[in-house]
């Protein structure tokens, strides 16, 4: 028996449920984004008391109109796959607080499944750009004191 | 500047950044009655359906958090990816909800801080700004193989 990982699952391979999840979660994102502004009645403020508060003192401070663009670029850098390890990486803490809002302060089983959704998606998008990634966890590195930009490929 | 001034620099904004994040965070636990809600009314609401949401006690522990690694010099291009999303907030509070001169420059120092901490680690974050990167759609976990080079990989 050979230690060697498989290079893909049997069945549909990695590739085509990473690129679906990529369109779901894109079109999600950018028909999200567009929603607050094209049609504001729509936007779910919550069906709990701590989800509405949240959800409507987000909209008062202003802050969720940024949320909303940011949305819509990101859906729009999913759905086109370009600057995707970026792109996955200001997911998080956007989904952080969407599965926050789900789990915790919208209790429900449609708002857990919209919760388990989201971590699913960015899990699936995450793992197959993990090389650019595995960097950022260096325990110990060193600064560049230098003013030379030192652009990496 | 010479590269001992600009250490000199770097490790100054790193601790005071560290220890910002540290009393701005043990604070809320330690003397939840001392913490700033805000001065007008948009910065205030905004500081309170946070703090009741539970959400705020979440951004506090991962400010000690922060906090710490920033003090120790350890994960440090993790921390500073963190630092943004965080300082984000803290910027658009100062400039936005409660702008008046003090918070301007609190915003400001903030972003200058995130921006040269990010600077001083650059060499980790620009293949984050792959426009067409290489997927790899397989289990294997493919530690890095992007090598870095220039003064930061001395």
């Amino acid at each position: 028996m050979t230690n060697e990982l498989p290079d893909a699952l049997p069945g549909p391979s990695m590739k085509w449920v990473y690129h679906l999840c990529r369109l779901i979660f894109g079109a999600w994102w950018l028909f999200s984004g567009c929603m607050h502004f094209f049609w504001p009645q729509l936007q779910p403020l919550g069906d709990e008391q701590p989800a509405i508060d949240f959800t409507l003192a987000l909209m008062a401070s202003g802050l969720f109109d940024w949320i909303k663009v940011a949305e819509i670029v990101l859906g729009l850098t999913m759905l086109a796959n370009r600057l995707m390890p970026l792109t996955v990486l200001a997911l998080v803490p956007i989904n952080l607080v969407i599965v926050y809002w789900n789990f915790v302060l919208d209790e429900g089983l449609v708002e857990w499944t919209f919760g388990a959704m989201t971590i699913l998606f960015n899990a699936v998008l995450a793992w197959p750009w993990r090389r650019y990634y595995w960097r950022l966890f260096a325990w110990n590195g060193r600064p560049d004191f230098s003013y030379r930009p030192g652009v990496q490929g | 500047m010479g590269q001992i001034a600009t250490k000199g620099l770097y490790h100054f904004v790193r601790l005071f950044t560290a220890l910002w994040f540290l009393y701005a965070g043990l604070n809320f636990f330690l003397y939840p009655d001392d913490q700033r809600l805000g001065l007008v009314p948009a910065s205030h609401d905004f500081t309170v359906a946070l703090i009741a949401s539970g959400i705020f006690a979440w951004i506090k522990a991962i400010e000690v958090v922060l906090g710490i690694t920033l003090l120790v010099h350890r994960f440090m291009p993790l921390t500073i990816v963190a630092l943004v999303p965080i300082n984000f907030v803290v910027v658009y509070y100062n400039w936005v909800l409660e702008p008046h001169r003090g918070t301007f420059i609190a915003g400001g120092l903030t972003l200058l801080f995130t921006a040269y901490l990010a600077w001083s680690w650059r060499a980790w974050f620009w293949p984050l700004l792959t426009f067409r990167g290489a997927p790899q759609h397989d289990f294997k976990p493919h530690f890095t193989t992007i090598r870095f080079t220039g003064d930061a990989a001395k």
